[in-house]
């Protein structure tokens, strides 16, 4: 009897602190103390040298996110939970462009002409799979050059490598993939190996 | 369980990275129970991928390398540790608890898999460094399913900003790109769970970071970390060591 009790009162107290838990884990504790809400401090201009490569591939991945969540997102296609999606990542992915502009400063590459086959956006499932597809890429991008970054850059690139793996599981679920996550990690591929792979998924990219 | 001035790098509230851990296990009855629940589950056989696998894509030969990690790096994989457990602990209790099911059911054998790879994949880094393991409890919530999605919500974004919190601070940069390697299927799981359970997947452009500290006071304050196997769930099994 004693130890139902104790078990009820421990349980209530859990619940009380669970609320905390799922409350406060949702989005971080800096983010619920406004951090997110004014970007990311302290890093624009300070790009180091051996960072500039990086973060000008990455730059470009960021770049194609953007110009094909926001053209699919103006296809009128899409409708419903999909367009809320390419909204949103087109959103994200433009506020990805703009803090690694703003990183590297005046070491920015200029935006190259981006463009897509037809086909990514030959129907609502031909825009979903794309875009999943197109997260991946720029996932494993991400984590390919995860060792070789400061900690300044890799403090700046999991916050926005995070947010495109966040969408990467919401566009498969969405898409009813089976198997939305299954792998225990995502390897890395370097700069090259991204522009084989959207060449291939049909990303055109000029000068 | 090394505890040199290194630790110093990764102060946070006041304790080292080492203190904290401690704090969370703080009757100080954490119990080597680790083994016993591989041996129980059998999630070798179960994981969609083992941790030879892992680090065998990443090209780390771990027993050789983890005997290079400085005592911050070891500090820094031993916290993952923790917050892996809890979350294999979780997903794995829910399944075997089967209280849910469809695509719920169906994301709890998945992510429970991949969580147990990650702690199968950290233990075999650490090695001997590696720290015990507490016992869980996870207050009925693995029996309900609000409760159960909720949880996994939190769980899943904790992951993820817990992780981004961290990835500065390691020094190694073969430790610094499994961690990254690990940290994006979390913050996939979190935009997969959040929306199977209806909330937004992705509020914000960029992830929010925790600080050791911060994560550490989140999870102890569950009271999902019991300092010895408890029985107040209703469904078997009861408790997850």
């Amino acid at each position: 009897m004693a130890d139902t009790a104790s078990r009820s009162a421990r349980a209530e107290t859990g619940m009380q602190r669970r609320s905390e838990f799922i409350g406060g884990a949702a989005i971080g504790a800096a983010a619920a103390a406004g951090v997110v809400a004014i970007g990311i401090p302290a890093f624009a201009d300070s790009a180091s040298e051996g960072d500039v490569a990086v973060l000008n591939a990455l730059l470009l991945v960021e770049r194609v996110l953007a110009a094909y969540h926001r053209q699919a997102a103006d296809t009128a296609i899409a409708s419903g939970d999909l367009q809320t999606y390419l909204d949103r990542a087109a959103t994200h992915d433009e506020r990805h462009v703009d803090e690694l502009v703003a990183a590297l400063g005046s070491d920015a590459e200029a935006e190259p002409t981006i463009g897509f086959d037809d086909t990514l956006f030959a129907s609502p499932q031909a825009i979903a799979t794309a875009a999943g597809d197109l997260k991946d890429i720029a996932i494993a991008g991400y984590n390919g050059h995860a060792g070789s970054l400061s900690a300044a850059g890799i403090a700046l690139t999991s916050r926005l490598v995070a947010i495109d793996s966040r969408h990467a599981g919401w566009i498969r679920t969405l898409a009813g993939v089976e198997l939305v996550a299954p792998q225990p990690t995502d390897p890395g591929i370097d700069a090259r190996e991204v522009r084989s792979r959207l060449h291939d998924l049909g990303v055109r990219i000029g000068g | 369980m090394d505890q040199t001035t290194s630790d110093a790098a990764i102060v946070a509230g006041g304790m080292t990275g080492t203190e904290l851990l401690q704090h969370v296990d703080r009757d100080g009855a954490v119990q080597q129970t680790m083994a016993a629940a591989v041996s129980r589950s059998g999630f070798l056989k179960t994981a969609l991928f083992g941790a030879g696998a892992l680090f065998a894509a990443l090209n780390v030969p771990g027993a050789i390398a983890a005997s290079n990690d400085s005592p911050n790096d070891t500090a820094i994989l031993n916290y993952l540790l923790t917050l892996e457990r809890v979350q294999a602990a979780f997903f794995g209790e829910a399944e075997r608890v089967a209280a849910i099911s469809g695509r719920e059911l169906q994301a709890a054998k998945i992510i429970g898999a991949v969580e147990r790879a990650h702690v199968a994949a950290l233990l075999e880094r650490l090695g001997a460094k590696a720290i015990a393991s507490p016992s869980f409890d996870f207050l009925g919530t693995t029996e309900d399913p609000e409760a159960f999605i909720k949880t996994a919500v939190a769980f899943e974004d904790l992951g993820s900003v817990s992780i981004a919190g961290v990835l500065p601070d390691i020094q190694a940069p073969a430790i610094r790109t499994i961690v990254a390697s690990v940290h994006t299927p979390e913050a996939r799981h979190a935009g997969w769970i959040r929306t199977l359970a209806g909330v937004d997947p992705a509020p914000n452009a960029i992830e929010g970071v925790n600080t050791q500290a911060e994560t550490l006071k989140l999870v102890n304050g569950t009271g999902f970390i019991v300092s010895e196997p408890l029985t107040t769930a209703t469904l078997s099994p009861s408790f997850t060591g």
